[in-house]
């Protein structure tokens, strides 16, 4: 249930019994753009650090532990060619702890979002400095988990490190910038500016629900606000990009990335998604059955499509001389989804896996948060169960429309050149 | 027929566990959990890594086997004796199928949304028919490898085995789960049998089922796939000796990271008693640790602040029947000044006690840990199996973290916490090259 409160702030009400939490949260729409990605990122973690009432990250987490050890995130999502700061709180409902935190709770995201610790010059120094520190490791470490980071190099290639194809924890460079100051100018225009979106879901009485409204919904300003739209990327014809970067791993990883210019609320976006786990989304796909099973090529070979972008990335951990196998394979295995090589059974079985997917989402709180805001971002109506709907009604032909839509972009080889080693003395 | 089904119920949580023991000598165990969508089962062997010595039942010698092995017999499970792969059965029903293997627990698993007593059928189908032959051994060489290689790559991971044999000598909890390609060569299939027929035999296996499911339909499916016959009884695994000593203090790897990381350990080898024991031990290890170190601690804000930890820093304890550990971990630009920190805490802590009030909120929010468990139909099956393979009864724990008193804490730190015999292990950015274009 969505409710508009005032211009640009929207309440949503996601109603569930079974669970023994509730949550409530608030999501602030923002462009993902290169002079605010970096403050965007670092915002969440300075505001999370300590509020007028509660001023060290110590009487925080003491006061969460007295809660119940109620559980605060806050940080950022991307959303296509937008992003959102999200502040989101669980905590245990009422009849299974004899006591009512809903008011606390409520008060408490209030102070995150209104009352952070400030003095007159923006946020507190030490907080600021703190946090540059641990955002400036956050990105840097990014090469930590070599999967992850074949995929951003890869997507960074494919959009020329603009928009989507920025880290979205921003740039070491912009820190020395940003200021008390500067950031305190960013975080008002956030709270006052940003098309902001609140999430009640759980079990709550009409009491409750209009107490929240009133406390947390009327503070916020009235804005002129929407959500960003996001364009599609657009398939590249015959531009292929092959780039190596050659570092001291044992395995090697292959990172493809495609762009599918499909509008996501469009009929065509659920041909695509189905095709996607017909091709490399499930241990029954394509990639799966030959890089892996057959050819024994890679432990994972896997392909997964992102809604907002229209981007599809294929991956995989091979041996370095193993590259141009894995390679001619996958190309063999897409050119097959082309030409409509597919089997009845490969998209039945497909349908039955997502749809069970699609299903599992109903059974977590955050999941079913976040599938609603990106409706709500999409401008796209409807729940889950048509979601399912709209799956199972997809067929062949449209499967293979879609994926002759996709082309190749960029195809990024991090290049393993070590040998195992133990840990030494 | 009339079955011996147990029931243990949670009043205040709405929330019950009921157990049975199959004819087979099955242990099955069921969560209900009405309005959620999902079913989830899991399937496990009391059989993992650690599992490299054994007396097959009805033999006098002793079988050593490569590392590896339960590992490499958990991939194998899925090929099917007509030459299909399990994948393929639970293809056809929408479910999503996996396993895992750990130190001491091999598990197959699947959750679905429908059709979950025929999803049953095919799990237990699967685990119980192995088919191993020479050629699809060889093939799952070349799958593996490229895993283990993956895992060479993992700083979270090295660091991990690194800390593990800094600690144990001789405990088989120090070698890779995957084994090492040189070790998974030596495999082939009678080997595998012969792994198989010990430990995936009813009397050493548990089915952990969560989600709307009826006990008796359980049972009654499976009266039609199990027999007694098989169940061999208790499986001798001789005793490993372990000296107390570490082996080193400091471990070192260099690998492709931007900021050193790191876990301090602590090894346990206070023999297994109980469940009961074994689970007071761990509760009071969890307080100790979430009292001195926790997000809400003073050590965690001051360390915090100083810059020398960032929210990558946590702890956990893993204490099981054949081994035990505590690690404290993350990554930091100083972790030998993040060690001497944690030395230095604990030994305060010993001489000073630890702060009462410290301790009843940690228990407050483990209890509240707890409760939040049964949001989550996978969390609760993947946690309370390891549980039930020790003996505890997930609907009790609470009320054991309320018997432990404050003595009961001191005690377990004085014995677990000797800073004079922890590990540091660390992991150094290693030199990198950079990107080029063809």
């Amino acid at each position: 249930m969505t409710e508009r409160i005032k211009n640009g702030v929207d309440f949503h009400y996601l109603s569930a019994e079974k669970f023994k939490t509730n949550t409530i949260s608030v999501f602030f729409n923002i462009p993902l753009k290169r002079e605010t990605v970096t403050k965007a990122a670092l915002l969440p973690a300075v505001m999370k650090r300590g509020t007028e009432k509660h001023r060290t990250m110590l009487e925080i987490s003491k006061y969460l532990d007295e809660l119940y050890s109620a559980t605060l995130h806050a940080g950022i999502r991307v959303k296509g060619d937008g992003e959102v700061l999200y502040f989101t709180i669980e905590y245990i409902r009422d009849e299974f702890i004899g006591e009512s935190l809903t008011e606390k709770i409520t008060a408490l995201l209030k102070e995150f979002l209104f009352e952070p610790l400030c003095d007159e010059g923006g946020f507190n120094e030490e907080y600021l400095t703190g946090e540059k520190r641990n955002l400036k490791n956050a990105i840097e470490g990014l090469i930590n988990d070599k999967r992850e980071y074949v995929e951003f190099k890869c997507r960074e290639a494919m959009f020329g490190g603009e928009g989507c194809g920025m880290f979205e924890a921003g740039r070491v460079e912009d820190l020395p910038g940003i200021t008390r100051g500067n950031l305190y100018e960013f975080y008002n225009e956030i709270i006052n500016g940003a098309k902001a979106d609140v999430f009640v879901s759980g079990s709550f009485s009409e009491a409750v629900l209009d107490m929240i409204k009133n406390s947390l919904c009327g503070a916020f300003p009235e804005r002129d606000a929407d959500y960003v739209k996001t364009e599609a990327a657009a398939p590249r014809e015959g531009r292929e990009e092959y780039i190596t970067e050659e570092i001291p791993v044992v395995q090697s990883k292959l990172c493809i990335g495609l762009k599918c210019g499909i509008e996501p609320t469009s009929k065509m976006y659920y041909a695509l998604m189905l095709g996607g786990c017909v091709f490399g989304g499930s241990p029954f796909s394509k990639l799966f059955n030959n890089v892996r099973e057959k050819l024994s090529l890679a432990y994972y070979a896997a392909s997964r499509t992102e809604r907002f972008k229209s981007t599809m990335f294929i991956s995989c951990g091979i041996e370095t001389e193993k590259y141009q196998a894995a390679y001619d394979e996958i190309i063999a295995q897409f050119e097959k989804m082309k030409n409509g090589e597919i089997e009845d059974s490969e998209i039945e079985n497909s349908k039955l896996y997502m749809s069970s997917r699609f299903t599992s989402m109903k059974d977590s709180l955050r999941t079913m948060e976040d599938y609603y805001l990106s409706q709500a971002i999409m401008g796209n109506d409807g729940g889950i169960d048509q979601l399912i709907e709209r799956t199972n009604e997809v067929t062949k032909e449209e499967i293979v429309e879609a994926f002759n839509k996709i082309k190749l972009d960029v195809v990024y080889f991090l290049k393993g050149n070590m040998e195992p080693e133990g840990g030494e003395e | 027929m009339s079955r011996n089904i147990q029931e243990f119920a949670s009043e205040k949580l709405g929330e019950k566990m009921l157990f049975a023991v199959h004819e087979s000598g099955l242990r099955v165990y069921v969560f209900p959990k009405k309005g959620f969508s999902k079913y989830y089962a899991i399937y496990g062997t009391d059989y993992g890594s650690t599992d490299r010595e054994f007396i097959v039942p009805g033999e006098t010698e002793k079988t050593v086997v490569p590392d590896g092995i339960a590992h490499f017999l958990e991939h194998k499970m899925f090929e099917q004796p007509d030459g299909s792969n399990a994948f393929d059965s639970f293809a056809l029903t929408g479910a999503s199928s996996n396993a895992f293997t750990s130190f001491d627990l091999t598990a197959y698993l699947f959750t679905c949304t429908d059709r979950f007593y025929e999803n049953l059928d095919i799990l237990v189908d699967f685990v119980n028919s192995p088919h191993f032959t020479d050629e699809n051994v060889n093939k799952e060489m070349g799958i593996i490898g490229q895993e283990i290689k993956m895992y060479d790559d993992d700083p979270g991971w090295r660091v991990f085995f690194n800390a593990l044999r800094g600690m144990f000598k001789n405990n088989p909890v120090k070698i890779d789960i995957a084994g090492t390609v040189e070790s998974i060569a030596q495999i082939d299939k009678d080997i595998l049998y012969k792994c198989y027929n010990t430990f995936y035999n009813p009397g050493n296996m548990m089915l952990v089922l969560v989600g709307d499911i009826d006990m008796n339909e359980v049972l009654n499916r499976l009266d039609k796939r199990m027999s007694g016959g098989k169940n061999l009884g208790e499986i001798d695994r001789p005793e490993i000796s372990e000296p107390r000593e570490r082996v080193r203090e400091f471990v070192e790897q260099r690998l492709v990271v931007s900021q050193p990381m790191f876990n301090v350990g602590f090894k346990d080898i206070t023999p297994f008693t109980s469940g009961e024991e074994l689970a007071r031990r761990e509760a009071a290890t969890e307080i100790i640790l979430d009292a001195l170190f926790g997000k809400s601690s003073e050590f965690y804000m001051k360390l915090y602040n100083d810059g020398l930890i960032d929210s990558s820093f946590s702890a956990e304890t893993e204490l099981e029947k054949r081994y035990g550990f505590s690690l404290i971990g993350g990554e930091s630009k100083d972790p030998a000044a993040v060690y001497s920190a944690i030395k230095e805490r604990i030994e305060r802590a010993r001489a000073e006690g630890i702060d009462k009030n410290d301790i009843e909120r940690t228990k407050k929010v483990m209890k509240a840990s707890g409760i939040k468990m049964f949001n989550y139909i996978e969390g609760m099956g993947n946690a309370y199996i390891r549980m039930l393979m020790k003996g505890i009864n997930p609907l009790e724990y609470n009320k054991i973290i309320d018997s432990l008193g404050y003595e009961d804490i001191m005690e377990r730190l004085r014995a677990h916490f000797d800073t004079g015999n922890c590990v540091l292990s660390t992991i150094l950015p290693a030199e990198t090259g950079g990107a080029e274009a063809v």
